[in-house]
């Protein structure tokens, strides 16, 4: 009975000492489809980390990676609007609120509330994201919907294609961690 | 027929040209490479090698559609997308390639351990020294290099 005692223990204290959750491949969905045209892009190569112990979170997006259905859309969105050449990352910097609620070992969704710094071309604002940490097999994911205002970012949308592009676009993260080796 | 509605007819032709050719332009999908030849070859480990140890090689290979030879390291599937990465297991440098949608059936009978060789456009050279995650290579519209 000892024996049983002293080697859950163990097992406790290694699945505790996975503090850091990451993932190269997190999924970011963009958004600006206003009601005349559909505007979207994926980039699924997003570096993700997050550090349990400390709550805190990190994610940088390479921008041109995003990939979307029309040339000319993608184009556009990397010359014109993102200039992906000048600001070639976006970033976020932030600590997730309730971490202490999250049990890592334990199945089950944890809403959670994170804030921090979204860097989007050049431009960094302070933002609260609601999402949610969905574990299973102890493996947290990172489920979060937002908004942002392009203006907010200095993002300009040329006055000709003004009412094709929403004002503000929706972003969309999906980021599967695994313990960090 | 009078000469004013023969001008009417050929401007109206001239416009709906017109408009089928910047419907067609402002609508075209975006790039298929995969008949496309690639600028370069690497295989996975002298690729990673070449971009996190020279900023200005890896600058160089930005937007170039190049060939990589490698082993599946991870693979994440999901509806109509389809991501894959190339390495070792002994690193967390890596490739990942985003693959082109239209190209996915060509993936159905990939797994871990494969090896692959994978063309695509290099969107981004990353050191990686943020996060710590290891050095990686990001490609997408990817597509079995033949």
């Amino acid at each position: 009975m000892k024996k049983l005692i002293l080697a859950i223990a163990l097992l406790n204290s290694f699945t505790g000492y996975a503090q850091k959750y990451m993932t190269k491949t997190g999924s970011v969905d963009f958004s600006a489809t206003s009601s005349i045209e559909k505007i979207e892009g994926t980039d699924k190569s997003v570096a993700c980390l997050l550090d349990a112990q400390t709550a805190t979170l990190n994610l940088v997006i390479q921008v041109k990676s995003f990939v979307f259905e029309k040339q000319l859309m993608q184009e556009h969105f990397n010359e014109n609007y993102m200039e992906t050449d000048l600001y070639p990352k976006a970033t976020f910097r932030g600590t997730l609120g309730n971490i202490k609620s999250i049990d890592f070992t334990k199945d089950g969704e944890y809403p959670t509330t994170t804030n921090g710094k979204l860097s989007i071309h050049g431009v960094t604002k302070d933002v609260q994201v609601k999402g949610k940490v969905i574990v299973k097999g102890n493996k947290p994911t990172l489920q979060a919907s937002f908004s942002v205002l392009l203006s907010d970012y200095n993002i300009q949308i040329p006055g000709p294609v003004k009412d094709k592009i929403s004002k503000d676009a929706r972003i969309a993260v999906n980021c599967a961690l695994e313990p960090m080796k | 027929m009078t000469r004013k509605l023969m001008y009417a007819l050929v401007v109206m032709a001239i416009i709906g040209v017109g408009a089928i050719l910047v419907w067609k332009y402002v609508n075209k999908p975006s790039k298929d490479f995969v008949n496309e030849k690639i600028d370069f070859s690497y295989s996975c480990k002298d690729l990673l090698e070449k971009t996190s140890s020279d900023t200005a090689a890896a600058a160089q290979l930005l937007n170039h559609l190049v060939g990589v030879d490698g082993e599946v390291i991870n693979i994440i599937k999901e509806p109509n997308a389809l991501t894959i990465e190339l390495g070792s297991s002994s690193s967390n440098a890596s490739v990942i390639c985003q693959i082109d949608n239209r190209h996915l059936d060509d993936f159905k009978q990939t797994n871990v351990g494969d090896k692959l060789s994978i063309k695509g456009k290099i969107t981004a050279c990353s050191a990686d020294d943020e996060l710590g995650l290891g050095s990686s290579i990001q490609m997408n519209f990817c597509s079995i290099n033949k």
